[in-house]
């Protein structure tokens, strides 16, 4: 794989962020990170800043110094997600818009951001992520699931838009992988779901990242608006 | 932050046009003057051509000193686009660098 490039990755600080940080550096890139929390990664090749991507000053902010020291970005991951798991009936409002503003709205604020430094790039890439609880309808999930399906078909019509730019759009939508992001579902019901799948085991990082890795190849020039998900969902 | 002159930005503002026609056909290109429309009717650029034009003007001021984000939430909903015209491309160039600079 070609090395050097500049990569944005957010919600770099645990789970599968944290896993997509240590890949593309030990690939050789250079990677920009950012995270409520603070990161542990330390390397020359990496840069973090902590920030709330639902925060629009912020990100504006944060963006304006990626511009400043980076000059350009290659990818953006925007991987920075929440879920909310709970019956519809039983969940108050204030968490769906919880779900939503991280999910969807900051992803909107992110990119416009990050589209002006990725229109330099060689290889423009946009990598964004959903869920397979969007193609099985999963119940409890109905707040976290319509955001990624937002992001879905947001990602299609911007991959029309930025075409012209040469900027590719794509998702993954992961299956159940063990990380925080699950904390709170029972163990039965993360089984049925695997049980779902035409492959039925746990995902890890490393599933994602070869998805994310095959977007960003330079030989995905003409793959966009697409979403690819684990284990044969959709 | 430097402040620009109305004749600086006017002539940035042209100067981009006319880097973005080199990538037009011709009987698409913008015309090169300060009162020519640029974006709606009586003019061919689409809204990427638009987009790609703001990100241009947007990067040509950066490289002045002079850090605007012409897609600002403002502009964006005003009544009228101030995308319209060189004229009022300028004015807004102008009134979001004065901004920055305060």
């Amino acid at each position: 794989m070609k090395s050097g490039r500049q990569i944005f990755v957010s919600g770099c600080s645990r789970g599968l962020g944290l896993a997509l940080v240590e890949h593309y550096l030990a690939a050789g890139d250079f990677v920009i990170g950012c995270s409520r929390s603070e990161c542990s990664v330390t390397s020359e090749r990496f840069a973090h800043f902590q920030v709330d991507v639902t925060d629009s000053a912020a990100v504006s902010q944060m963006f304006r110094e990626v511009k400043q020291r980076f000059g350009h970005l290659d990818a953006l991951l925007n991987n920075a997600g929440t879920a909310a798991m709970s019956p519809f009936a039983l969940q108050p409002a204030a968490a769906a818009k919880k779900v939503f503003d991280l999910n969807v709205h900051a992803v909107f604020g992110m990119t416009g951001q990050a589209l002006r430094l990725l229109r330099s790039s060689k290889h423009p890439r946009i990598v964004n992520f959903s869920t397979v609880a969007v193609p099985y309808r999963l119940e409890g999930e109905a707040a976290y699931s319509a955001s990624k399906a937002a992001i879905e078909q947001w990602s299609r019509v911007l991959a029309h838009e930025l075409g012209g730019m040469g900027i590719t759009v794509n998702m993954v939508g992961p299956s159940p992988i063990r990380t925080e992001l699950l904390r709170g579902i029972s163990e039965e019901a993360l089984r049925k779901l695997i049980d779902r799948q035409a492959i039925r085991k746990w995902a890890t990082p490393q599933d994602v990242i070869n998805v994310v890795d095959f977007f960003l190849r330079p030989e995905s020039d003409m793959i966009t608006g697409q979403v690819l998900y684990l284990g044969g969902a959709g | 932050m430097p402040q620009l002159s109305r004749e600086e930005v006017e002539q940035l503002l042209l100067d981009c046009c006319t880097q973005l026609n080199q990538m037009r056909a011709e009987g698409e290109k913008l015309e090169i003057s300060p009162t020519a429309t640029l974006f709606g009717e009586g003019s061919p650029l689409d809204s990427l051509g638009l987009v790609t034009l703001i990100f241009d003007v947007e990067e040509a001021l950066s490289s002045k000193g002079v850090e605007v984000n012409l897609s600002d939430a403002r502009a964006m909903s005003r009544a009228r686009s101030p995308y319209r015209s060189v004229a009022s491309m300028t004015d807004l160039i102008l009134e979001l660098s004065a901004e920055q600079g305060t």
